[in-house]
């Protein structure tokens, strides 16, 4: 089957929103009378911060017209390493494809294009959180388990 | 004994260098006989291009000498429902110098930290727990997470 990977540009911004607030609703299982309005406007606004600026990759996937996955990754800046020397690392997002397309590959093939665009910035270290159904996938690329990475959340 | 947390900026990049030096040193971070001569000079420049911008340190003084230091790396996700506008914090270079240690300084810096989280609506913080630092983390409500994952290219 014959998948358009579309990286988005800042073009794209209202389609991109408008998938994300899909995908978090396929993701967190929300109805559609739960009102999005205010992520919608935050994700706006951060994404086009993000494409302007270069902090972002996101690839949309389409089956001719339909959107039925994406992927995302955010770049950062930490404080050098010996082992990071220029302290810039990516966190994968968004990760989703609609439920009827599923185990196509088309999600080990969006995280193959942004594993590319995380080395063609030189980035040596890239994090996710996985879900129960996406670490096969992960393990399959080669990603292993953080052991000590802790969060306070909820501040 | 307590003593006040200063906010650093430029002027504290020499001192701030040197603890973050004896860091690498004690995790043994860097292999022996190593020219680190390279990663002064990036640590000293991220130092001052990004100090008070996307980086906050703290630090405890005595005699004027940087004695404990903590910082914080401020980074922006996409957002979602429980972080509107996507603000996290990575904290990192938690160290007290060895003849400072037992006196609460790191704990009394990473309450700093929590408290500027507060109030500049930073909804999640990170960080990578050392063994002995587990506890104190744990105590702030810290938990450790099981699903990250992580790649090196």
């Amino acid at each position: 089957m014959n998948y358009t990977y579309k990286k988005a540009a800042i073009a794209d911004i209202d389609l991109l929103t408008k998938t994300r607030l899909e995908v978090l609703r396929a993701a967190n299982k929300l109805s559609n009378d739960i009102d999005m309005s205010e992520v919608e406007k935050q994700s706006y606004d951060y994404y086009q911060k993000a494409l302007t600026d270069g902090t972002h990759t996101a690839y949309l996937v389409f089956d001719k017209e339909i959107f039925i996955g994406a992927g995302g990754i955010s770049y950062y800046r930490v404080m050098p390493t010996y082992h990071n020397p220029s302290g810039n690392k990516a966190y994968i997002m968004n990760m989703y494809t609609n439920e009827r397309y599923r185990r196509k590959g088309i999600a080990y093939k969006t995280l193959e294009l942004l594993v590319q665009d995380a080395r063609s910035k030189g980035i040596t270290a890239i994090s996710l959180e996985a879900t129960e159904m996406g670490r096969p996938l992960y393990e399959k690329y080669g990603f292993t388990q953080m052991e000590h990475e802790m969060e306070l959340f909820g501040l | 004994m307590k003593r006040d947390i200063i906010q650093l900026d430029e002027k504290s990049a020499e001192d701030f260098l040197r603890l973050r030096i004896e860091l690498f040193e004690e995790l043994g971070e860097v292999p022996k006989d190593t020219d680190i001569s390279e990663l002064k000079l990036a640590t000293k420049q991220y130092f001052l291009s990004h100090i008070n911008k996307d980086l906050i340190s703290w630090g405890i003084f005595t005699n004027g000498k940087l004695a404990a230091i903590g910082s914080l790396c401020l980074f922006t996700r996409i957002p979602y429902k429980e972080n509107l506008n996507g603000s996290e914090g990575y904290i990192l270079n938690i160290y007290t110098s060895p003849q400072f240690r037992k006196r609460g300084y790191a704990n009394q810096i990473l309450d700093k930290i929590i408290e500027y989280s507060h109030k500049n609506n930073i909804k999640r913080l990170w960080l990578n727990s050392s063994e002995q630092g587990r506890h104190l983390y744990a105590e702030k409500g810290f938990i450790k997470m099981d699903n990250e994952m992580e790649l090196f290219l």
